[in-house]
């Protein structure tokens, strides 16, 4: 290169090799988790004598390059002049100015001083909420496209090429708002220039641009007509760039919602967001986010929020002081334990909060209470899948990394509606259909987004899926598919297994499945057939009787077929809350001490009792679900619940609200003011996670940690501050000075965590548990050995516990599940204003077939009837759902929350409810004049999606009459 | 047995401080001047004028730096003059003139997302000149020369 020898990986881009030694060497449309665009020609080299695109051109053995030749430098000139006419430079008004603008940096370089700009005739279309689309400062990258198209696969925009003046496109060229865009803003975050740009960000970036446009315009001329180049207003700018940093703060965190973990630098000023960044380097999601990490952060800004601890007193609370609220709670419990004993007192810790604080929580409760009455959300959602987990292989975690469900040759995903509730982990799995050939399996009630994309969609009877697995296994055995091998060297307890599958033929399985038996066939074959097989599932499996059982089933089915212990195999349980696994991994169980280690089993307490300092409760807790009978029997008298609404969260609403009337002393502890916050008798006001230090484990047992974005807000705490506050008002004498001594203690006493450290986790770097004391992590479970004693995995007989059935009035059967848009009851999701704008009401989707035969139509308002309840909403006639099967969101607070509906029926094993199992009956209430959705128009579900593309097509840009390839 | 309930009383104690705000805000003269100050310097931060200000000191030394580095080239001397020429023209632009309605660069504004834009530059010339103005920022004014005394100066 220019005369020197240089070495290249295998494979790597010419572009690659250059920027190792010479990092500003232009290159705008390329960014490597997209691939090569080759629409901007700025990174033109010269190889053999030919002038080339260097992000296209692969390095190899005896190549001759040249950056420094005249050819090629024009060549990178001309490239940038034709971008410059379809971007006006104006950089220091430019809220994109933050030193990291490929376009700006290629004009530093390329030291282009002047322009043709030419405006393209389009408005900005600012529709959404969310952000906003310049077509006159978008020069044709594609960047957005291929992240749409291929990244995250949700194929709304392309370019047309065909037009006199291109542009970026949604669907068939309607406004943002009313295309089938789901706001992900991965096109924004990877858009080189202020085209595409967050609103929020909009004119709150730069220290001018908050100035109406024509002043900011007024200053771009005044500053570049004193001799006609704009270089000066360039180094102006990167002047102004550098004073951004005083005011703009960015911090690395991950994010509040769902268990995929995304990772990615937050903007602040003041006490906004700004922007949110994931980064290349963010471990769960590269680039990509769902719209409640990117945009869904008004919560923290919210006049809701708690900001004083609250005390009850007659028909209202009142503001108290910390000293006096942690005192009167000290004193309650205290003597409740004294009169009553420490079983009475119950504590939840919080799926949200950090594994340091849960760890905290759970150490107040046995440690310092004396009980091991603790337990988690996980309760409600993922226990089951656990317990499958546990019984076969060993650890109560995903086998791989979310990276194995893009490796998997097949991906089955089960109860699970992972476009809306995992969005960045269906986007992995989209990809790698779209894109390499993947096969997609999709086992779920609903024809939602995945059920649509499926290779293959089956739909059996609800509380079923366990049979049509076992009939699965059954058959694989009998055609002996079965991986003989594998199972012989590394599994126990075939022979018991296929006894026990005697029954599930698929004469049985077709009868009590409904599927035909063409369906389980084909099934079994693509499990067989596939080189690597993973199964994710959700609550569509483990919020079912038999939940723990069809957990157990699938990994059965794994097992049988050699589907562990290789890239691309295993079982993914989708954990739902940011940090739900790690509540139950630092120990906020009522039988498990942190690190799973089993409360019961001797010796282990013993320790804990040595380092902590304190007589440990010999005998395991209850579970939460079960502590809402227990106090209705008087068991329980006091609970202590940190950051969760469990009114809401309960199943049998009614149920729950009569157990928290007659509790008698309630301490919630919240950021805002929940259903549940209103039975308590002090409330104590928390930060939220941007307010925090810690960690979180997402969903692939992957430990991150969050560093503090924001300074609490009025007199909230963190929940670490509180839980060490009430520790030592009740005579605990704990000094933990930050989050990372925590977790010093937590890996002296958990052997999982025994190598983890802020350190090994600084920035972006993040572990994967098991972690040896040296640091070395798990991204890949299983591959020598399974963990039980004798290093085999087992395979476990399972029973069918037949679902509640529709029958006599109650002839419909409820299911429901979450929508994109929020998380849980909307305390934090329904703050962002154009999330609620979105989904401003909850609603019931009922099939064309059921609303013909009971005369609904869209929007009309009516009654859903259970044994337990009942509940008003609109109509929404659909066919993501079939029959008899009605769907509700699980987002309602108010007579529409979905639990005035569920049972008191539950798993046998994990204790988690059957939210999916409801038998119901529905009545029209009234019907509106005209029929129109229960969401408004702006909704993505109501757009009209484009055909999808593989690409930014950039052969139409070269195939154009006015495109000249650059030095022949 | 413990019923729901909604309401919230405000009950915290009278602070010293609380008290003296609230003298001052009791009076009908201060609470006018404190209330459009207030107003005033919302929207000097929202138009992002104060964080401008507070760049200027917070971040002299990289900016700086970058301008220096940049002047080093000799063919970029020019720059000074660019620069000045900035400062006098935000220093003298014609807002009545610019703000005029006919050359407005708005977008499709009204979606979901509008947000209310912040007051007017010609308002808040007007209200500058306001003598209850005036009084309150020297309120406001001196408070923040308490706390800019505590740091360290950057001249
Ligand atoms: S900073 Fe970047 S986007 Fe903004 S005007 Fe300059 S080159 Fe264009
Ligand atoms: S879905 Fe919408 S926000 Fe996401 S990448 Fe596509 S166009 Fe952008
Ligand atoms: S909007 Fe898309 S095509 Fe236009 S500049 Fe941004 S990323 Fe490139
Ligand atoms: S970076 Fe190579 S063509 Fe754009």
């Amino acid at each position: 290169m220019d005369g020197v020898a240089r070495e290249a990986g295998p494979g790597e881009k010419l572009l690659d090799v250059i920027l190792r030694t010479e990092p500003g060497f232009p290159h705008v449309c390329y960014l490597a988790p997209l691939g090569t665009l080759e629409s901007c020609d700025t990174c033109l080299v010269e190889v053999d004598g030919r002038v080339v695109r260097s992000c296209a051109t692969v390095a190899s053995e005896g190549l001759t390059a040249s950056t420094a030749s005249a050819r090629a430098l024009n060549g990178r000139k001309e490239g940038l002049r034709r971008l410059a006419q379809n971007h006006h430079f104006r950089c220091s008004i430019c809220d994109n100015n933050n030193g990291t603008c490929a376009l700006h940096n290629a004009a530093r370089t390329l030291g282009l001083d002047r322009q043709q700009y030419r405006p393209k005739p389009y408005p900005i279309d600012d529709s959404s909420p969310f952000y906003r689309y310049d077509p006159s400062q978008c020069i044709l990258c594609g960047r957005c496209v291929e992240a749409c198209q291929d990244l995250v696969v949700n194929e709304v925009i392309h370019i047309d090429w065909a037009r006199e003046r291109p542009r970026v496109v949604w669907d068939s060229d309607v406004p943002v708002d009313r295309s089938t865009c789901v706001a992900c803003g991965t096109c924004v975050t990877v858009c080189p220039v202020d085209a595409l740009l967050e609103t929020k960000f909009v004119g709150r970036a730069g220290l001018f641009t908050g100035l109406p446009e024509p002043a900011k315009l007024a200053m771009v001329e005044a500053a570049s007509s004193v001799d006609g180049s704009f270089q000066p207003l360039l180094a102006l700018s990167d002047a102004e760039a550098e004073m951004r940093n005083a005011v703009i703060r960015k911090t690395k965190t991950v994010c509040t919602y769902c268990g995929v973990g995304c990772s990615f630098d937050v903007w602040t000023r003041d006490h906004t967001v700004l922007k949110v960044l994931p980064r290349e380097e963010s471990p769960a999601n590269g680039l990509a986010t769902c719209v409640k990490g990117k945009f869904g952060w008004e919560h923290l800004n919210s006049p809701e929020r708690l900001t004083n601890p609250l005390i009850r007193e007659g028909d209202h609370f009142r503001t108290a002081t910390w000293e006096e609220a942690l005192h009167l709670v000290a004193t309650r419990f205290r003597e409740i334990k004294a009169k009553w004993g420490a079983d009475t007192l119950f504590v939840i810790a919080s799926c949200t909060d950090t594994n340091e604080e849960v760890y905290l929580t759970q150490k107040f409760a046995r440690a310092v209470l004396g009980t091991n009455n603790v337990d988690n959300c996980s309760r409600y959602c993922q226990s089951p899948a656990t317990v499958g987990l546990w019984r076969t292989v060993g650890y109560g975690g995903d086998a791989g990394g979310i990276e194995d469900l893009g490796r998997a040759e097949l991906v089955v995903a089960m109860g699970s509606n992972t476009a809306e509730s995992h969005p960045v982990i269906a986007a992995r799995i989209k990809r790698a259909q779209k894109l390499s050939g993947h096969r997609l399996v999709v086992v779920d009630p609903r024809r939602h987004e995945m059920a649509r994309r499926a290779d293959q969609w089956l739909s059996p009877k609800s509380g079923t899926d366990l049979i049509l697995l076992n009939a699965a296994s059954r058959y694989i055995l009998d055609q002996g598919w079965e991986a003989r091998e594998f199972l012989s060297n590394r599994v126990a307890g075939l022979d018991k297994f296929r006894e026990s599958l005697a029954v599930y033929t698929l004469e049985y399985a077709v009868e009590k499945t409904g599927l035909a038996r063409e369906e389980i066939v084909r099934f079994a074959t693509l499990v067989h057939e596939a080189k690597s097989v993973s199964i994710c599932w959700a609550m569509g499996i483990t919020q079912h009787q038999d939940g723990s059982e069809t957990s157990t089933a699938i990994s059965n089915l794994l097992l049988l077929t050699g589907n562990y212990g290789r890239p691309g195999t295993g079982g993914y349980p989708l954990r739902g809350h940011a940090n739900v696994q790690g509540a139950s991994d630092f120990g906020a169980l009522p039988n498990y001490y942190p690190g799973y280690q089993k409360v019961d089993e001797p010796g282990v307490r013993e320790r804990l009792e040595k380092e902590w300092g304190v007589p440990l409760p010999p005998r395991p807790g209850i579970t939460s679900v079960d502590s809402v009978e227990a106090i209705l029997e008087g068991k329980i008298r006091a609970m202590y619940i940190v950051g969760e609404d469990k009114l809401l969260a309960d199943a049998h609403i009614a149920r729950t609200d009569s157990a928290l009337r007659k509790l008698d002393f309630l301490v919630v502890q919240e950021a805002f003011f929940t259903r549940t916050a209103q039975y308590a008798d002090v409330i104590l006001p928390t930060a939220l996670s941007l307010e925090k230090e810690g960690t979180f484990v997402n969903t692939e047992r992957r430990i991150q940690r969050l560093y503090r974005a924001l300074e609490p807000i009025g007199q909230t705490r963190t929940d670490l501050d509180i839980v060490i506050a009430l520790a030592n008002a009740l005579g605990a004498r704990w000094s933990y000075a930050s989050p990372s001594e925590v977790m010093e203690e937590v890996r002296r006493i958990a052997p999982i965590f025994a190598g983890v450290t802020y350190e090994r986790l600084e920035g972006y770097r993040s572990l994967q548990w098991p972690v040896a004391a040296d640091g070395t992590d798990a991204p890949f479970l299983y591959a020598d050995r399974f963990a039980f004693p004798d290093g085999k995995a087992r395979l476990y007989p399972t029973t069918w516990v037949p679902p509640l059935e529709p029958e006599g009035e109650f002839d419909v059967v409820v299911n429901n599940g979450r929508l994109l848009e929020h998380f849980h009851w909307r305390n934090l999701t329904g703050e962002t204003a154009g999330l609620e704008a979105r989904v401003p009401n909850m609603f019931v989707e009922v099939s064309p077939e059921l609303a013909l035969e009971k005369g609904i139509r869209d929007g009309d308002l009516v009654r859903v009837v259970s044994s337990t309840g009942a509940i008003r909403t609109r109509a929404w006639v659909t066919d993501r759902v079939r029959g008899r099967s009605l769907f509700i969101p699980e987002h309602g607070r108010d007579e529409d929350a979905i639990n005035h509906l569920t049972t008191d029926a539950r798993d046998s094993v994990a204790h988690t409810p059957a939210y999916k199992e409801v038998p119901a009956r529905l009545e029209k209430i009234s019907s509106g004049s005209e029929p129109e959705p229960p969401v408004p128009r702006s909704n993505f579900r109501r757009g009209t999606p484009d055909a999808p593309q593989k690409g930014i097509r950039v052969e139409q840009k070269w195939q154009r009459a006015d495109y000249h390839a650059i030095g022949g | 047995m413990s019923e729901p309930i909604t309401s919230v009383i405000d009950t915290r104690p009278d602070t010293a401080v609380l008290r003296e705000w609230k003298e001052i805000w009791d009076s009908p003269a201060h609470r006018e001047a404190l209330l459009r100050t207030l107003e005033l310097l919302k929207s000097l931060n929202e138009r992002g004028l104060l964080d401008a200000a507070r760049a200027t000191f917070e971040g002299s030394d990289a900016a700086a730096h970058s301008i220096e580095e940049f002047l080093r080239e000799s063919q970029n001397l020019r720059v000074a003059r660019n620069l000045r020429a900035l400062y006098t023209l935000l220093a003298s632009l014609d807002f009545e003139r610019i703000l005029s309605p006919k050359t407005s660069f708005t977008g499709t504004r009204g979606g979901e997302g509008s947000r209310r834009p912040p007051m007017g530059l010609i308002e808040l010339r007007r209200r500058l000149k306001d003598p209850v103005v005036a009084a309150g920022l020297e309120i406001v004014l001196e408070a923040l020369a308490q706390v800019g005394r505590s740091r360290k100066s950057f001249a």
